[in-house]
């Protein structure tokens, strides 16, 4: 009834989970699904629909669905997951870079039970970030890395940072630049066309700080610094917590965490490569006022219009459209937690796949 | 000498008549029909001046299309348009041979907003059905042998369970 193309268009909508069981309907549909064309349209039309906590301290992880029509993993992903990874480093529409227990990069897609192995960049150490994952086109992405490290030419500690592209399986040095930045925290990150921002806190005192943003430049290789808004200059740092994030019109966002009065604020720089850099306030949600006791923590922005946080070890889900907060799954541990969005997809991980079956 | 245009007859250049499959006359404005990627083409080589046939298209089928290009050529907020959007496909979906034939007319006229808006609808209505629930309500008849079924009920299992 419905002409091929016609279907086409409609299916790259549905998640893939349901497009699985959606091949038991017909030989069309069978055809269909299976097509690689519909599965790299599929991929543009993803929206992060799930999240996977990491638990660093015991690396187990857990999966909260937010919206149960798109959840599911196979359960040999998990395994393997728990098997191997030490750490989850970034995720990219329904992929997962972890940094294995051979320490090696491993990107996994959990859907299609494939991975491949990046091994780190030429004479890496231990103290490797990922800082962003970024699709280039249907197929490849890249990732930028950044390393601690002492310079040898200065004797400063400094930044090196390298770029991995999974089209021709190569690291790229970029560049070293002096820093007195020692640690980069890898969710708080965000990869905007072509710059990398991370807030950075310095202490001035105990109990007072600063909070400052930084931006790489990787066409001109280059480490700039982010204008904040003036209350961020002095802060008790133990009570603000900052993440950058993208705002899905492609602004630079950022996720102020008032932990002592329960607060959450979200600021919006509309250009944020242009030299006039203004900070909007935009959003501001009272945890107080969904009858919320306990201290927010590890935020991230889920689809265009979630904000996932946890507060007595209960993860919310708080939707920017209907001002209201769902609670969705329990933190097992109460520290060091943090959600990561995932979704399912059928990107491929690399070009060379091998399947999570044969490790067994 | 300068010729005098009055606003009326400017606007009244701006019009084009449609003509549907079944002979019923559409009289809009240029920018509205200009929405569909191929009545623009027709309209850049033979002018605005003659009707345009569409003869793939019914006259109930064509009344609701020029409705969403008129609307969409307006140039309202997000938020109005989304809204309006949405009450558009609700009132659409509830006749399926309705809503399939203006599926099939937005990609006719080539009209990508509308080609993509009713395709997320239709998801949504796949969405939340198993696959026997689909075959039923569009008629499709499963052509799959036992063997094929299976394969993929045994591959694909975990798709299958609840959470």
């Amino acid at each position: 009834m419905v002409p091929e193309d016609c279907l086409m268009e409609i299916l790259q909508w549905l998640p893939a989970k349901t497009l699985c069981k959606l091949k038991t309907v017909s030989k069309t549909f069978l055809k269909l699904i299976s097509d690689p064309f519909i599965q790299t349209l599929h991929a543009n039309h993803v929206k992060t629909g799930i999240s996977i906590i990491n638990i660093t301290r015991s690396t187990t992880f857990e999966i909260i669905p937010i919206d149960h029509d798109v959840f599911s993993i196979p359960t040999e992903s998990l395994l393997f997951l728990t098997k191997y990874s030490r750490k989850i480093m970034a995720t990219l529409r329904g992929l997962i870079v972890f940094k294995s227990s051979l320490n090696d990069f491993r990107v996994l897609n959990p859907f299609t039970k494939n991975f491949s192995i990046i091994s780190p960049p030429p004479g890496m150490l231990m103290h490797y970030m990922v800082l962003g994952l970024r699709s280039i086109n249907d197929k490849d992405y890249e990732m930028i890395c950044a390393i601690n490290k002492i310079s040898k030419s200065s004797g400063n500690p400094a930044l090196e940072f390298w770029r991995y592209l999974s089209g021709d399986m190569s690291w790229e040095y970029l560049a070293e630049v002096d820093s007195i930045v020692r640690c980069i925290v890898l969710h708080l990150a965000v990869f905007l066309s072509g710059f990398v921002f991370w807030p950075v806190s310095f202490r001035l005192n105990i109990t007072d700080g600063e909070y400052q943003g930084i931006v790489f430049d990787i066409e001109r290789r280059r480490l700039e610094s982010v204008l904040l808004p003036e209350e961020f200059s002095r802060v008790r740092i133990r009570q603000i917590e900052l993440s950058f994030t993208a705002w899905p019109d492609g602004s630079l966002c950022m996720i102020q965490n008032k932990k002592k009065e329960r607060r959450i604020v979200i600021w919006l720089m509309r250009s944020p490569f242009s030299s006039q850099m203004e900070w909007i306030k935009v959003h501001e949600i009272n945890l107080r006022d969904f009858g919320l006791k306990g201290k927010p923590s590890c935020h991230t922005m889920i689809r265009d219009e979630l904000l996932v946080f946890s507060t007595n070890n209960s993860v919310r889900v708080y939707s920017f459209y209907e001002h209201s907060v769902k609670k969705v799954g329990r933190f097992k541990e109460s520290q060091r937690d943090f959600v990561i969005p995932y979704v399912g997809t059928f990107l491929p991980c690399g070009k060379v796949e091998q399947s999570i079956m044969s490790m067994e | 000498m300068a010729t005098i245009i009055t606003k009326e007859q400017q606007e009244k250049e701006k019009m084009v008549t449609l003509v549907s499959s079944d002979s019923e006359k559409f009289v809009v404005e240029q920018k509205v029909a200009e929405k569909s990627h191929v009545i623009k083409m027709v309209m850049n080589c033979c002018g605005i001046e003659s009707p345009i046939p569409v003869r793939r298209v019914k006259g109930d089928i064509l009344k609701s299309i020029l409705e969403y290009c008129e609307k969409h050529s307006k140039g309202e907020a997000q938020e109005v348009m989304e809204k309006w959007d949405k009450e558009y496909m609700d009132k659409a979906e509830k006749d399926l041979v309705f809503f399939h034939d203006l599926m099939l007319a937005s990609h006719f006229l080539h009209i990508q907003e509308l080609v993509d808006l009713i395709a997320v609808t239709f998801a949504g209505m796949l969405k939340m059905k198993s696959p026997e629930e689909i075959r039923q309500k569009f008629n499709i008849n499963n052509d799959l042998t036992k063997e094929q079924e299976e394969h993929i009920m045994t591959t694909f299992g975990w798709a299958f369970q609840p959470i």
